[in-house]
């Protein structure tokens, strides 16, 4: 039997990602959080309720599968990108050098924040979630709010901000953003609402 | 005493991070790779190195599973699981086995405690 959450589930869920973030915060130390999570529909993804600025952005995106199932997705434009790869490799590295390793440590920066997402959800509702390796490419702005929009079975969109700071650079603003179903099982409804706030 | 140690994850960048780290404690350490499970079963059926590294999420059989047959052959390689995917399932299953789960992102605190496992401190 499926079942629609409540505005208060959802708020409830948002915590919980909000608390995962955190998580990846203490284990990079390097990285500053600064979230604040809101839920949209489907309906009302545009490029100004997201938040996105136009031009480019570095995208990481992973499934997960159990008693949730969904995508997120990881954010950050394309000049942000350049940075946190200028701050992991630093200054001896160059442009094509820098060209050459930005999926692999995109998708392993990405792969560390959806991570904790996902385990502080899992963790907080006792549940399992499994989740695809990661893939990471640029994309337009356009692009993107088309991606949210085509993807099969989802209605609700969960955007989190967040802020990085590698070393001493300035904050690099990005966005941890979750895609999820509007119909949940019972068994999922129900753990959701025995978990602590 | 020289040690062999393979590392065991499909992001090269990881590889290489955790790599440099083992080298900065331990510069005589051979260091191998592999990028999944099935390839570090192989590597370690022509090799058997001292201590691993084991990521779980990879293309193929999850680090865990890869981990287990790893375990019961050879139960006297010393082996972490280092992801980050750090579900409490997991870590129960790294402590089913015997075993430690470490978190990633990899640092040289991570990788410390990775060393500190291997090396029974």
């Amino acid at each position: 039997m499926m079942e629609t959450l409540s505005q208060r589930h959802f708020e409830k869920l948002a915590n919980i990602i909000n608390r995962g973030t955190g998580r990846a915060v203490q284990g990079f130390q390097e990285i500053i959080g600064e979230s604040q999570p809101y839920w949209l529909e489907k309906g009302g993804i545009d490029v100004n309720t997201l938040q996105l600025d136009v031009g480019n952005y570095g995208v990481v995106e992973q499934e997960f599968t159990g008693l949730l199932n969904g995508k997120v997705l990881v954010l950050f434009t394309a000049e942000n990108v350049q940075c946190i790869l200028q701050k992991m490799f630093g200054d001896g590295m160059d442009a094509q050098g820098l060209n050459d390793v930005e999926s692999e440590a995109m998708g392993e920066l990405g792969n560390i924040m959806v991570n904790a997402g996902l385990s502080a959800i899992a963790d907080s509702l006792h549940v399992l979630l499994e989740s695809t390796v990661t893939c990471y490419k640029q994309h337009s702005t356009e692009t993107i709010v088309n991606l949210i929009q085509q993807a099969s079975n989802i209605d609700r969109i969960l955007v989190t901000q967040v802020n990085l700071m590698i070393g001493q650079s300035a904050l690099l603003g990005g966005k941890l953003i979750m895609l999820l179903n509007n119909e949940f099982n019972q068994e999922i409804v129900e753990k959701i609402e025995l978990s602590a706030m | 005493m020289s040690k062999k140690i393979l590392i065991v994850d499909d992001s090269k960048m990881s590889r290489i991070f955790i790599g440099q780290h083992i080298k900065a404690a331990h510069p005589d350490w051979v260091i191998q790779e592999a990028g999944n499970g099935e390839e570090a079963i192989a590597l370690i059926e022509n090799e058997l190195p001292d201590f691993c590294t084991m990521d779980i999420n990879m293309p193929g059989m999850l680090g865990t599973q890869a981990a287990k047959l790893i375990l019961e052959a050879h139960p006297d390689i010393r082996l972490v699981i280092f992801s980050a995917n750090v579900q409490e399932s997991y870590q129960n299953e790294a402590h089913e086995l015997g075993t430690i789960l470490v978190a990633k992102p990899v640092t040289q605190a991570s990788v410390g405690l990775a060393l500190d496992y291997f090396l029974g401190a």
